[in-house]
C-alpha cells in the first residue's frame, strides 16, 4: 500500500511512544516523479529528461485537518525530452543535506504516458495525504 | 477536436482529466490519495448479528 516511508513510520511510532525524538523534515519538501513503483523501503526510479528537474519540485502543503492534508502548490512538468514519459509513482523528499524520503504513492491511472510536448500537472489538492 | 477514446487509452488505462492547450499539446492531470493507516481495534465496532 502506497503511503509512508518505513523509516518515517518507525520514527512517528517511536516519537509518540517517547522512545525516540521526532525527526522533522528539513524545509522545502519536494515532490518527485518516478518511472517505477516506489515501496515503503525502496525509492522509485526518478524520471529524467528535459522538462523535469532531478530532485523534484518544492511543494507547500495545507495544515492537516481531520487527519488529512493536500498540496497547495500546482505542479507542472512539460515533456521536452523528445520521447514519451511513463510516469508511475510520486514521492516526497525533504531538503536535508542528504534528502530523506517521507511519503510515496502510485498515481491514479498509472502508468501515465506523457508524449513529447505534453504536460503532466497536479492541481492544488491533487495529492491527498491521510494518516488514520 | 476532442480526444478519441483510443487517444485517451494511450495516455492511461484509466480516465484522467486531460485538457487540450490549443496548440496541439495536452495537459494531463495526475492525482493521488496517499493513505497511511495504523491497524487497531475498530473505533466503532458493529453489533454482532443476532443468531
Amino acid at each position: 500500500m502506497a503511503a509512508i516511508n518505513q523509516a518515517t513510520a518507525n520514527n512517528i511510532i517511536d516519537a509518540t511512544l517517547a522512545t525516540n525524538t521526532f525527526v522533522a523534515s528539513v524545509t522545502g519538501v519536494k515532490v518527485k516523479l518516478t518511472t517505477t513503483a516506489p515501496t515503503n523501503t525502496t525509492a522509485g526510479t526518478e524520471l529524467s529528461g528535459t522538462g523535469y528537474t532531478a530532485g523534484g519540485t518544492v511543494t507547500t502543503w495545507n495544515a492537516s485537518s481531520g487527519g488529512s492534508t493536500t498540496n497547495i502548490t500546482v505542479l507542472t512538468w512539460t515533456n521536452n525530452s523528445g520521447g514519451t514519459w511513463s510516469i508511475v509513482g510520486g514521492e516526497i523528499w525533504d531538503e536535508a543535506g542528504t534528502p530523506v524520503r517521507k511519503w510515496f504513492w502510485n498515481w491514479t491511472g498509472q502508468p501515465i504516458s506523457i508524449a513529447n510536448g505534453n504536460t503532466f500537472s497536479v492541481a492544488a489538492a491533487g495529492i491527498t495525504i491521510t494518516l488514520t | 477536436m476532442p480526444l478519441t477514446d483510443e487517444q485517451r487509452a494511450e495516455i492511461s488505462p484509466e480516465p484522467l482529466q486531460v485538457e487540450e492547450n490549443g496548440d496541439g499539446t495536452l495537459t494531463i492531470y495526475g492525482s493521488a490519495v496517499v493513505a497511511a493507516a495504523a491497524s487497531g481495534p475498530d473505533d466503532d465496532p458493529q453489533e454482532p448479528d443476532e443468531q
